[in-house]
């Protein structure tokens, strides 16, 4: 038997989950084991031209609980600027213990991220590593702008590796601690801002 | 080995070897053919000893990694960590650790009024094949560390 669903495999946005089923952003229903790879698109990739709309990060918060979809689209936000969308995917408490930055709340993350890209323009960032492990989500990336003020007096190209974990409730990252390799940075910026920090760099 | 078991083995290389300083743990727990990514502290480390670090290159796997650690002790002896949090999918474990010590070599210049206490959060990320760590690679925020610690650096 060949299964309906396979005629729209990866092409929709999940907007709720409720009851066993799943409900798609276009108005589609099936059964939530149905629910997988085959009928939900990654990230931005929904064909389905009302599911797409979910890439509006709002809409996407409706959609899922899914802590990787949350950390992704907050990531997406970070990049893109578009943080409004993206408010209610932060905890109106969320918190960033042990020195992390930026995410004290909505307010805080849309101010950090105007912030951050007025500073270094052409800031963006790739993901590099993305885990899930129950409610955790394990962000690796690596963010690269340049540093057109001369803030850093680092030469105006820039290139970093980060990470940050993220803590997901109810489709809400409620915390989140975040670190930077920030003297691969520097060094890479002192000694040669061609030379970007390598992954695979040996220093003992 | 499952996730579970490579968390176990994580949580154990952590106590055992980073805080525990059992190399034979090490031994066991890394792979011969061990990758050294990016160590932890590790661009504080060739500042601050060139000629340690250049001495590693003559090692590979896990005398590498042990000589490493040893080196790294021998510049900060009070050295220790704390495992914060682990997450782990697939092959990989992220343990988020801090690290808290005493500059008391006053490697690093004059040293904040705390007599040269820092604390520094570190993201291990480990790669397992066959219950034995293959790859390790670590984030730390070791600029912001050095300014902790008084150093004179760009602003």
């Amino acid at each position: 038997m060949v299964h309906c669903l396979t005629l729209i495999s990866r092409t929709h946005r999940i907007a709720r989950r409720a009851g066993g089923r799943v409900e798609s952003v276009c108005g589609l229903a099936v059964a939530d084991a149905d629910a997988g790879d085959l009928f939900v698109a990654d990230e931005a990739d929904a064909t389905c031209a009302r599911c797409a709309m979910a890439a509006s990060a709002a809409v996407v918060r409706a959609a899922t609980a899914r802590p990787a979809d949350v950390a992704r689209a907050l990531f997406a936000a970070l990049v893109s600027r578009e943080t409004g969308a993206a408010s209610d995917l932060l905890g109106r408490t969320a918190s960033l213990p042990g020195g992390a930055r930026g995410f004290d709340g909505p307010l805080r993350f849309g101010q950090a991220v105007e912030r951050l890209h007025a500073l270094f323009a052409g800031w963006t960032a790739q993901i590099v590593d993305l885990m899930v492990d129950g409610d955790r989500v394990l962000v690796r990336y690596r963010a690269s702008g340049n540093d057109h003020l001369g803030l850093l007096g680092l030469g105006e190209r820039f290139m970093v590796d980060e990470g940050v974990i993220l803590t997901v409730h109810d489709g809400q990252a409620v915390a989140a601690s975040a670190m930077g390799d920030t003297f691969g940075f520097w060094a890479a910026a002192t000694c040669d801002p061609r030379n970007p920090v390598d992954e695979e760099q040996d220093v003992g | 080995m499952s996730v579970e078991d490579n968390k176990q083995r994580s949580i154990r290389f952590h106590d055992e070897v980073i805080v525990g300083q059992n190399f034979d743990v090490a031994r066991e727990l890394l792979a011969p053919d061990l990758q050294h990514a990016r160590g932890a502290i590790g661009y504080t480390m060739r500042a601050m000893s060139p000629s340690g670090v250049a001495a590693l290159q003559g090692l590979q796997g896990p005398e590498r990694f042990i000589a490493a650690t040893k080196l790294l002790r021998s510049l900060f002896p009070e050295w220790n960590s704390t495992l914060d949090e682990i997450i782990a999918e697939g092959d990989k474990v992220v343990t988020k650790c801090t690290v808290r010590g005493r500059d008391i070599g006053g490697f690093l210049g004059t040293g904040p009024a705390g007599g040269g206490a820092f604390e520094l959060d570190q993201m291990i990320i480990q790669t397992f094949r066959d219950g034995k760590i293959v790859k390790i690679y670590a984030l730390s925020d070791e600029l912001g560390f050095w300014r902790a610690m008084g150093a004179e650096l760009p602003a």
